[in-house]
């Protein structure tokens, strides 16, 4: 996902036609892959201080098959 | 655009937390509360080799911990403490825990959500309830299925190698399986669909980490029981998902602005 991406910025740069919107469709791209990486690693791996994070999200862990333990 | 591409997002990913919290409360939910009688505390062992010299500590807990301290004679175990788990918060059982789980549902459900939805963006072609639904599909081999093949859903109380040696292979295999996955559907060429397959076989060629022992206190039949449960609880949160945040693509953000469809890096 992220090599696609990262070829899609290159590409954009070399588009002249509707190049406002594509920029800011492939910008929108870029943020919400890396907000969603970022959540998903609050929920699947952060352990938190004292495994806060751990134990709040620990049956979500385990039923989206995250190794837990 | 990008306030409802966000809406689409929030909407798809709250309705399959939500879902999905109900899901697991018929299968998965009951089967980790069984399992977690048979989860022995966790204890640091602190022990030094008599050859080399080196003194280390590991946390060993359930059969692991047992066996350890029937060798403690060749090993040389100088101090035996427990760790400070019964100190760490977690919520109380019933309705508390329920809510905990809901909300890192939704939130999981978020950040899946953003990650389909950027691939609807990415690719610019249009999206509908029924090819969202093959990309949730998608979403469940990448997140899922792949590394299901190598490191079974886990069940409190199981048997397991080192946590961040799973998580690096989890993480390895979710990328390689992803660029797999869209290199292979995205591309025309034999060329590029071979190094695909290649990409997708990668993960399980290397293989998951696995503990040097495979006993566990939990019964066979139990982790059975909940690899299956957990995998469908999974299937039926990814086809919701991405029928939902497909629908919500489609009605929010592809007929509201015609014009960004058109140009696509992968449409060429």
């Amino acid at each position: 996902m992220t090599t696609k991406t990262i070829s899609a910025g290159a590409i954009a740069s070399l588009e002249t036609s509707d190049g406002g919107v594509f920029s800011q469709r492939m910008t929108t791209t870029v943020m919400m892959l890396l907000a969603g990486v970022v959540l998903l690693f609050a929920v699947g791996f952060a352990q938190g201080s004292g495994s806060f994070m751990h134990n709040a999200a620990h049956d979500t862990r385990h039923a989206v098959t995250f190794p837990c333990h | 655009m990008i306030s409802r591409a966000l809406t689409t997002v929030l909407l798809s990913g709250f309705f399959a937390g939500i879902l999905m919290t109900g899901a697991q409360m018929l299968r998965v939910t009951p089967l980790i509360l069984e399992a977690e009688k048979f989860e022995v505390i966790e204890v640091a062992v602190l022990h030094s080799h008599a050859s080399s010299g080196i003194t280390h500590e590991h946390l060993l807990e359930g059969v692991a911990l047992d066996l350890h301290q029937k060798v403690e004679t060749v090993h040389g175990v100088e101090t035996v403490r427990h760790a400070d788990a019964t100190e760490s918060w977690a919520p109380g059982d019933g309705a508390e825990r329920t809510f905990y789980t809901a909300v890192s549902n939704i939130v999981t459900g978020i950040a899946f959500s953003l990650m389909l939805v950027a691939v609807y963006l990415l690719r610019g072609k249009s999206v509908d309830i029924n090819s969202g639904m093959l990309w949730g599909v998608a979403g469940f081999a990448v997140f899922a299925l792949a590394p299901a093949l190598g490191l079974s859903p886990e069940l409190p109380g199981m048997t397991a190698a080192a946590l961040e040696s799973r998580q690096v292979w989890w993480i390895g295999t979710v990328i390689a399986t992803a660029i797999g996955i869209g290199l292979f559907t995205e591309t025309k060429s034999i060329l590029p669909k071979i190094v695909a397959l290649a990409l997708l076989a990668a993960p399980h060629l290397i293989g998951a980490p696995h503990p040097f022992l495979f006993e566990s206190n939990v019964p066979a039949e139990l982790s059975a029981q909940f690899a299956i449960a957990s995998l469908v609880t999974s299937a039926f949160f990814w086809l919701v998902l991405g029928a939902t945040s497909g629908y919500l693509f489609k009605k929010l953000v592809q007929e509201t602005s015609g014009t960004f469809l058109k140009t696509s890096p992968l449409n060429s």
